[in-house]
C-alpha cells in the first residue's frame, strides 16, 4: 500500500509505544572477561580499591593490634590512600585475639566480594578461624604476627590449620619452641620442663611446639597447664609447677597473668629457688616490653624471653621515627616492622597482579594475586629478604633469646641482652 | 514563486477561497485548534507529496483512512491506556508484594533467629536438667531446624533484593545480607558444633562427665574399700573442687582438682599396706580421672569458645537485623510513594495519550470536514440558493483533477448543470426582457398618446372654454363696458345736476321757507334732506361701484386677453393684479379680520416675453387652489409684525439668473402630502369635493408653463408648513412659434 497516510499513522503509535516503552529499558553493562579460577575482583574506573585489616584493637593484646593497624594507615596514607591510580579504602575490623573474633571478622570481611586482601590477623587464634573463611571465599590474607605452627607449616607439612592464600612475614613458632628448646637443654641443661598457657590458640600451639622439641632433645615435659587469664591467685598452677619439680617453664601467656606468676613464684620455696635451683622461667616475644618490665620489676630478674632479634637498620630506624611523628609516640613492640613488610608485599603483589582494563578500570585475580605472593622470594623488607614458600611462611626465621636481668635498663636494656641467637 | 507554489502549495486543490477563509477563520480560532487544522494541512501537504493524493481519493477511501485512522487511534488510545494501567498495575502489585515480602521475610528471618537462640539457650540451661537426649529433641533440633530456616530465608532475601527493584539503599544492604547469610551459617555450624561438644561432655550414655563421675565412683570405691579415711577426705576434696568446676567452669578450680590429685597420687604412693597392684590399679583410674577432667576443660573451652561465638555473631547480626527491618518499613514506604509516583506518571502518560488522541481525532475530524463534510455543506448551500434562484451560484471545486471523487464530480456536475440552468433562464430572460420592453414600448407609446390626447383634449377643452369663456367675458365685459361706460360717464354730470338741483333746492327752502303744504308734505314725506344727503351718497356708491365694474371689466379683459393668442411683453405684475382683483371676492370675507391677507413682494422685473392670458390662467389656478386650501382647511395661525393671526397668500417675483423670472406664490395652508405632491400635475387629479374641480387646473398651468412658455412649475409644500408653487418662466422666449 502507497499510502503515506497510514504511515504517519504508524509513526506516531510508533512513537507512542517508543514513548510507552522507553521506561522498560534496561542498561546492560558488559563486565570484561574474568578467567581466574578463583574469581576476579573487578574495580571500575576511580573504583576504590577495598582492602580489610583484621586486627586486635580491644582487650589485651590490642596494644599490638592498634599498632599494626597504625602502620598499615601509615603505608596507605604515605600513599595518600591511592594505589595503582584508584582510592584505597581500609576496613579495619577487631579480631579480639580469639577463634570466635577471628572468624566473625572474617565473616565480616568476606562478605564483600570487592575486598581483595586481609592484613592480619593479629593473633593466631582469630587466625585459625579466619584463615579458612578467607581461603574459602579465595582472599589471600598476610600477618605481621600470627606465629602459631600450624597456620602454615610444620616439620615441612602444611599445618593443621594451614589453608591456601594464608600468608606471615613473621617468623612461624615452630622455630621459637624448638630455639627455646635447644636453649632450655643445651644451654641451660635443662632436664624438665613446664609448659603454661592460657589456653590460647597462639600459646597452646607454642608451649605444644616448645614441647614436642624438648621432648625431642631428651628433655621431660612434666607438666602442661592453662592458666586462669584473669585469675588473681596463679598459686594453684605455681602448685602444680612445683609439684611437677620443672626446672624450666616456658610460658608464652599474656603479660598480666605472667607478671602475676613471677610475682607470686616467692610463694613457692621450690620454685623461688629457696631450697634448690631456682626454677627458670621463658616467655615469648610479646612480652618484650617496657610496660612489662616495669610491671614485673625485680621479681622479672632472670626472665627469658623469646623472640626475633633486634632490627637494627636505618629503615626499621625511620619507620619507627615516622610512626612517632604520626602518632606521638614510638611503636611499643616489635611487629611494626611486620605489618610494615606485610603491607608493602601485599601492594606489590596487586601491582604485580592487577591488570588495568581499557575503561581505567582494574582486574585482580584472585589465584593471580594468591599465586603472586607464592612466587615472592626477594622481598627486601625491614625485617629481612623475604621469601614465602609454599605454605605461606615469608618470615625471615631469625630467632634470639633475651634475659630480664636489670629492668631499669627497660626495654631497650632488655633487648639489647641477648643470651642467645638461632639462625637457620 | 509559481512553480515552488504550485509544488508545495498545491496540497490543497483549487480551493482558493474556502482555504482563504479558513486561514482567515484560523486566525481567531483557539491553538489548539489552529494546531490542528496546521497539521491537517500537513498530513494533506504530506500526502500530497509522493504518489498518493488525498484528494485523488474516493469519499469511500477517505472514510476508510479517516475512520481507519480513528479505530488505529482508538486503538493505540485503548492499547496505550491498557499497557500504562497494566505497568502500573504491575509495577503497583510487585511492589506492594516485594516490600511486603522483603519485610516479612526480614521479620520472620529475625523472629526464627531469635527463636532459635531460646532453643540454643534453653538446650544449654535445660539439658543437665532434663536430659540431653530430651534436651536435644526439644531445643536443639528445633534451634538448628530454625537457623536453617533463617539461612533459607538471607539466601531468598538477598536473591529476592537483587531481584527486585527496591531503593538503593536496600540493595546496598545486600553486603549486610550476605553477612547476615554467613553468620547465620556460622551460627549453625557454631551450634552444631557446640552441640557436638556439649554431647561429648554430657551425652548420655559416652559423655565425659558420665564417664568423670563412673571413674570417680570406681576410685571411691577402691579407695573406700580399703578404709583410708585420709585418701578418701582428698578423694572428697578432689570431688568439691571438681563441683566447683562443673559450675564456675574456672580453670583454677580445674588446677585445685588436679593439684589434689597429684596429692591423692602421693598419697596412695606412701600408702603402705596396699599391694602395688592396687596401687596401681588406684594411679590408673585417678590418671584416667585427671585425663578426662582435662579433656573435659578443654571441651569447656572449645564450648566456651562457641557461646563466645554465639555473643559476637548476635554482635554481628542484630544490627544488621534491625537495619534490615528499618529499611524494609522504609522500603515499604518508599514502595507507597513509588506507587503515588507510577499512579502519577501513568495519569499524566494517559493525559498526553489523551491530548494527543484528540489531537488526531480533531485532525482527522478536519480532513473530514475539509474533504468532505464541508464540501457536502457547500454544495447544499450551492442546490438551496440556486433553488432559491440564485443562478450565478457555483460551488467550489476542490478537486480539478483528472479523478476526482464523488463529490468533486457532484460538484462538476452541479456547475455544469447551473450553467446549462442560467445559460436557459438567461435566454428565457432576455425573451422576456424583450418582450418586456417591447410592451413597455407600447406601453408608453400608448400611454403618452394617451397622455398627449388626454392633454390635447385637456387643452382643447381648456382652450375652448378658455376661448369660449375668454370671449364671453369679453364679450359680457365689453357689453358691460359700454353701459358702465355710460353709466360712470353720467355719474359726474350727475353729480354736478344733482349739485345744482340741491342747491336749488336750498335756494327754494332758503328762499322759500314755506312752501306748498303739499310740496311740504311731500318734501316731508320723502324726507327730503335725506334724500339730498343719501343722493349724495347714492351718487358716491354708484360711482364707486361703476369704477369696480369699470375696473372688473378692464380686468376681464386683461385676463381673458382673448385676443392676444401670441407671445407679447407684458407685466406679470399686471396679470397678477388683475387675478387678484378677479378673486377679489373670495379672498374678502365678511369678518374683514378673518380676510385672506394678500402679501405681494413684487421685484423689480421686466416684461416677460409670454402669452399673457395663458399666464393669467395659470396665476387664477394657482391663486384659487391657494384660497381653496385656506378655505376649506382651518385657518392657519400666521404670526404677523404686529402680532395677528390670520391667513396669507404671499406672491414674490423676482429676477432669476438674470434670464428668468421666478414667482412664488405661497399659503399658509395645510400643505400637500407627498402622495398628493406626486400627483399633483397630473390630469384630473383633485383633492376637492366632486363637483368641485375639475383635475384639469395645475395639470393645464403645467403644460402651459412647461410646455408652452419652456419654463418649470413645482410645488414645494409640507404638512402643516403650507405650499409655495414656484413658476420660473424665461424672460424672453427663443422660440415664439409655439
Amino acid at each position: 500500500m502507497t499510502l503515506k497516510i497510514r504511515a504517519y499513522f504508524f509513526h506516531i503509535l510508533a512513537a507512542l509505544m517508543g514513548i510507552a516503552l522507553s521506561g522498560c529499558q534496561a542498561t546492560v553493562e558488559t563486565l570484561p572477561e574474568c578467567t581466574d579460577p578463583l574469581g576476579c575482583v573487578t574495580i571500575a574506573p576511580a573504583g576504590p580499591i577495598k582492602l580489610a585489616a583484621l586486627q586486635t584493637l580491644t582487650g589485651d593484646s590490642a596494644f599490638s593490634g592498634v599498632e599494626q593497624s597504625a602502620i598499615i594507615e601509615l603505608q596507605l596514607k604515605k600513599r595518600d590512600y591511592k594505589f595503582l591510580d584508584h582510592p584505597v579504602e581500609l576496613q579495619t575490623v577487631d579480631e579480639l585475639c580469639t577463634p570466635e573474633g577471628g572468624a566473625n571478622a572474617a565473616l565480616k570481611v568476606i562478605a564483600d566480594p570487592q575486598i581483595v586482601a586481609i592484613l592480619g590477623t593479629t593473633c593466631s587464634g582469630a587466625a585459625k578461624t579466619a584463615s579458612p573463611i578467607m581461603s574459602e571465599a579465595g582472599l589471600v590474607m598476610i600477618s605481621s604476627s600470627n606465629t602459631a605452627p600450624s597456620l602454615t607449616s610444620l616439620d615441612g607439612a602444611a599445618g593443621q590449620d594451614w589453608h591456601p592464600g594464608y600468608f606471615r612475614v613473621i617468623y612461624n613458632d615452630a622455630i621459637a619452641g624448638q630455639t627455646a628448646a635447644q636453649f632450655a637443654i643445651d644451654e641451660l641443661g635443662i632436664q624438665k620442663a613446664a609448659t603454661l598457657e592460657d589456653g590460647s590458640f597462639y600459646a597452646q600451639q607454642l608451649a605444644l611446639s616448645f614441647s614436642q622439641a624438648f621432648e625431642k632433645l631428651g628433655g621431660e615435659h612434666v607438666l602442661n597447664t592453662s592458666i586462669a587469664v584473669g585469675g588473681e591467685d596463679m598459686s594453684p598452677f605455681l602448685e602444680a609447677i612445683e609439684n611437677s619439680e620443672a626446672e624450666f617453664v616456658f610460658m608464652p601467656i599474656l603479660a598480666e597473668p605472667a607478671a602475676r606468676i613471677l610475682q607470686q613464684v616467692k610463694n613457692f620455696p621450690k620454685i623461688s629457688g629457696v631450697y634448690g635451683e631456682k626454677t627458670l622461667f621463658f616467655v615469648s616475644e610479646t612480652l618484650i616490653s617496657q610496660s612489662f618490665i616495669q610491671d614485673v620489676g625485680e621479681d622479672g630478674i632472670g626472665l627469658y624471653f623469646a623472640g626475633p632479634p633486634p632490627l637494627d637498620n636505618a629503615s626499621n630506624d625511620k619507620l619507627s621515627m615516622a610512626y612517632e611523628i604520626e602518632y606521638g609516640e614510638p611503636p611499643s613492640t616489635i611487629f611494626y616492622s611486620f605489618a610494615n613488610d606485610a603491607t608493602l608485599l601485599l601492594l606489590r603483589a596487586i601491582a604485580k597482579t592487577a591488570v588495568p582494563t581499557e575503561d581505567g578500570g582494574l582486574i585482580i585475580g584472585r589465584q593471580a594475586l594468591r599465586d603472586t605472593l607464592y612466587q615472592t622470594d626477594d622481598f627486601n623488607g625491614i625485617t629481612g629478604q623475604l621469601k614465602c614458600d609454599e605454605f605461606g611462611d615469608c618470615g625471615v626465621p631469625n630467632f634470639s633469646i633475651v634475659q630480664l636481668t636489670t629492668p631499669d635498663t627497660g626495654v631497650e636494656g632488655l633487648k639489647q641482652n641477648v643470651v642467645y641467637t638461632y639462625t637457620p | 514563486m509559481g512553480n515552488w507554489r504550485k509544488k508545495h502549495l498545491n496540497f490543497w486543490p483549487k480551493v482558493d477561497t474556502p482555504v482563504d477563509l479558513n486561514a482567515m477563520k484560523l486566525r481567531k480560532q483557539p491553538i489548539w485548534k489552529s494546531t490542528s487544522s496546521l497539521m491537517t494541512q500537513w498530513v494533506l501537504k504530506g500526502a500530497n507529496k509522493g504518489a498518493f493524493k488525498w484528494e485523488n481519493l474516493n469519499i469511500t477511501a477517505k472514510f476508510n483512512v479517516a475512520f481507519g485512522g480513528l479505530l488505529a487511534l482508538l486503538l493505540l488510545v485503548s492499547g496505550t491506556s491498557y499497557l500504562f494501567l497494566s505497568i502500573v498495575y504491575r509495577q503497583t502489585e510487585v511492589a506492594i508484594f516485594t516490600s511486603t515480602e522483603i519485610q516479612r521475610r526480614i521479620l520472620e528471618m529475625d523472629t526464627k533467629l531469635q527463636t532459635a537462640r531460646v532453643h540454643e539457650r534453653d538446650f544449654f540451661l535445660r539439658y543437665p536438667v532434663v536430659g540431653f537426649t530430651e534436651a536435644q529433641q526439644n531445643y536443639a533440633s528445633k534451634a538448628v531446624s530454625h537457623i536453617a530456616e533463617v539461612i533459607k530465608l538471607s539466601k531468598e532475601l538477598e536473591q529476592l533484593i537483587q531481584s527486585s527493584n527496591v531503593s538503593d539503599t536496600l540493595q546496598k544492604q545486600n553486603l549486610d545480607l550476605a553477612r547476615y547469610f554467613l553468620f547465620s551459617e556460622r551460627y549453625k555450624n557454631t551450634f552444631l558444633d557446640a552441640v557436638e561438644i556439649a554431647t561429648q561432655l554430657a551425652g548420655e550414655d559416652d559423655g565425659l562427665w558420665g564417664h568423670l563421675d563412673a571413674i570417680a565412683n570406681q576410685l571411691s570405691q577402691r579407695l573406700s574399700a580399703n578404709s583410708n579415711v585420709e585418701l578418701m577426705t582428698l578423694y572428697h576434696k578432689m570431688r568439691t573442687f571438681e563441683k566447683d568446676y562443673q559450675i564456675t567452669h574456672e580453670v583454677t578450680s580445674l588446677q585445685l582438682t588436679l593439684n589434689v590429685a597429684f596429692d591423692l597420687h602421693q598419697g596412695i604412693d606412701n600408702k603402705t599396706g596396699w599391694s602395688l597392684e592396687t596401687k596401681n590399679e588406684i594411679h590408673s583410674l585417678l590418671s584416667k580421672y585427671e585425663n578426662i577432667f582435662r579433656d573435659i576443660e578443654d571441651l569447656d573451652q572449645e564450648i566456651q569458645q562457641r557461646f563466645r561465638d554465639f555473643e559476637l555473631q548476635a554482635k554481628q547480626v542484630d544490627p544488621v537485623s534491625a537495619e534490615l527491618i528499618r529499611l524494609s518499613r522504609e522500603e515499604v514506604e518508599r514502595t507507597q510513594l513509588q506507587i503515588l509516583q507510577t499512579k502519577r506518571w501513568a495519569n499524566t502518560s494517559l493525559g498526553t495519550t489523551v491530548i494527543i488522541g484528540l489531537l488526531l481525532a480533531s485532525i482527522i475530524a478536519r480532513i473530514l470536514n475539509i474533504s468532505i463534510t464541508r464540501r457536502v455543506i457547500t454544495l447544499n448551500q450551492a442546490v438551496e440558493e440556486l433553488e432559491g434562484g440564485n443562478l450565478d451560484i457555483r460551488t467550489k471545486i476542490v478537486n480539478r483533477s483528472q479523478h476526482p471523487d464523488e463529490l468533486g464530480r457532484l460538484s462538476q456536475s452541479f456547475n455544469k448543470m447551473a450553467d446549462q440552468l442560467q445559460a436557459n433562464f438567461r435566454a428565457i430572460e432576455a425573451t422576456n426582457d424583450q418582450l418586456e420592453y417591447r410592451v413597455h414600448e407600447r406601453t408608453v407609446e400608448l400611454s403618452d398618446a394617451l397622455k398627449k390626447l388626454q392633454s390635447t383634449q385637456t387643452q382643447l377643452v381648456q382652450t375652448e372654454k378658455m376661448s369660449s369663456l375668454g370671449q364671453m367675458v369679453a364679450g359680457v365685459a365689453h357689453e358691460i363696458n359700454n353701459p358702465v361706460s355710460f353709466i360712470h360717464g353720467n355719474i359726474s354730470p350727475a353729480y354736478e345736476y344733482i349739485g345744482e338741483l340741491t342747491e336749488l333746492l336750498n335756494l327754494y327752502q332758503i328762499y322759500y321757507p314755506n312752501p306748498n303744504p303739499i310740496i311740504q308734505e311731500y318734501i316731508e314725506e320723502i324726507d327730503l334732506e335725506f334724500v339730498q344727503q343719501d343722493l349724495l351718497q347714492l351718487l358716491d356708491s354708484m360711482k364707486e361701484g361703476s369704477n369696480r365694474i369699470r375696473e372688473i371689466v378692464k380686468s376681464l379683459r386683461v385676463f381673458s386677453r382673448v385676443d392676444e393668442a401670441e407671445f407679447k411683453n407684458v407685466d406679470l405684475h399686471t396679470g397678477l393684479d388683475s387675478t387678484l382683483m378677479l378673486l377679489r371676492n373670495r379672498l374678502k370675507h365678511a369678518n374683514k379680520d378673518l380676510g385672506i391677507e394678500v402679501v405681494k413682494q413684487y421685484g423689480d422685473i421686466p416684461l416677460i416675453n409670454c402669452y399673457p392670458g395663458q399666464l393669467n390662467q395659470v396665476f387664477m389656478n394657482i391663486i384659487s387652489n391657494a384660497i381653496d386650501a385656506l378655505e376649506t382647511c382651518n385657518p392657519q395661525l400666521f404670526v404677523t409684525h404686529n402680532g395677528a393671526k390670520n391667513d396669507q397668500i404671499k406672491i414674490y417675483t423676482q429676477v432669476f439668473e438674470s434670464d428668468w423670472v421666478l414667482i412664488k406664490i405661497s399659503d399658509n395652508g395645510p400643505g400637500l402630502s407627498d402622495d398628493v405632491k406626486e400627483k399633483l400635475f397630473d390630469p384630473f387629479f383633485t383633492t376637492k369635493p366632486v363637483g368641485k374641480g375639475t383635475g384639469l387646473g395645475l395639470s393645464v398651468s403645467y403644460q402651459i408653463i412647461v410646455e408652452r412658455h419652456r419654463g418649470k412649475l413645482w410645488c414645494d409644500s409640507y404638512v402643516g408648513e403650507g405650499t409655495t408653487f414656484n413658476i420660473q418662466i424665461p424672460i424672453t422666449q427663443m422660440d415664439k412659434t409655439r
